[in-house]
């Protein structure tokens, strides 16, 4: 092609007005060996042009392979497990404190007394076979007649 | 869409993504984490993916907008990005710059044009897109694509120009 003709692509190439086919004859008719010496200084631009597309990107794309669900399934468990944690210990604290109240005196006095004599019935029911223990001190003194 | 398949569709423009992340944040290590950056976005919009008529489009799009975050928080740091990669590039790419030196000139005076000329730059001179997809990405129309298009390359020419006839390049 004769450069006459190239030379008024390149001027239309600087206008922004070539289309991409003509942008393709540029390119081809600079990575020849004999082009013009008017010419010459625009060799370097378009033997970039071409060269920088030739350059790939380092292969080690990896890719994370994470799907959103997994991580709403995580923070569930956890939302789940600080939900029942706290529950059952509401219900512990519950039972132990809750021991109900009188309001009238008297019946508090009376339940009062009802529930410490519980308590010593229950304590003399310990202190009977406490009693036991008596015997074997008895046949020890038998045994070893001190 | 598992992850095979995912795979497969982006690997045709896994490398344009890059490229473009590269013009903008200059840095390989940069422009590779980003690239894998919204790599993961795009895994994650998984199920939305097939609605959409162009997914390249979208990552495209994805990542001009990460890099350009990217750059601005950088700035907003008071970093400058000023890589060079001396080490880091392909072997064969940077052996064949280097037997050139004049193209790592033509690759500095596009790195120093205004963001979105590079981006235009890009799109169009390396990866030859029509106007019509790079006017969607930018989200811009297509007359003021091709009025930046040919400010970017006027400039480049100048640049060009003046290193040809003095012989050297000046910066």
């Amino acid at each position: 092609m004769d450069w006459q003709k190239i030379e008024q692509l390149i001027d239309k190439y600087f206008e922004g007005t070539t289309s991409l086919e003509e942008e393709m004859v540029l390119k081809n008719y600079f990575s020849q060996e004999n082009v013009a010496d008017e010419l010459k200084q625009f060799q370097p631009l378009f033997s970039y042009l071409q060269l920088a597309k030739e350059e790939t990107a380092p292969n080690k794309t990896v890719l994370k392979s994470k799907k959103p669900f997994k991580k709403w399934i995580s923070i569930a468990a956890v939302f789940i497990l600080i939900a029942s944690l706290t529950t059952i210990w509401n219900l512990k604290a519950t039972d132990s404190q809750d021991l109900g109240t009188f309001d009238d005196p008297e019946i508090a006095y009376a339940e009062t007394l009802k529930a410490l004599e519980l308590l010593a019935s229950n304590v003399n029911y310990g202190m009977e076979s406490v009693n036991y223990i008596n015997e074997y001190e008895y046949s020890k003194n038998l045994i070893f007649k001190n | 869409m598992n992850q095979n398949e995912f795979v497969s569709i982006i690997q045709p423009f896994k490398d344009k993504m890059f490229r473009l992340a590269k013009r903008l944040l200059v840095s390989t290590e940069e422009a590779e984490d980003a690239t894998q950056e919204v790599l993961v976005k795009l895994w994650n919009k998984n199920q939305e993916l097939k609605q959409f008529n162009s997914i390249e489009a979208m990552a495209m799009t994805i990542t001009k907008n990460y890099c350009l975050d990217q750059l601005k928080s950088k700035r907003a740091s008071n970093l400058k990005i000023v890589h060079n990669n001396y080490t880091d590039r392909e072997a064969g790419l940077q052996q064949r710059i280097e037997d050139q030196d004049t193209l790592s000139w033509v690759e500095k005076i596009i790195n120093d044009l205004p963001e979105q000329q590079k981006i235009i730059i890009q799109m169009r001179d390396i990866e030859n897109c029509e106007f019509e997809e790079i006017a969607s990405i930018l989200e811009m129309n297509e007359t003021a694509v091709r009025v930046a298009l040919s400010r970017a390359r006027k400039i480049i020419r100048e640049k060009i120009t003046n290193t040809h006839h003095y012989g050297l390049a000046k910066n």
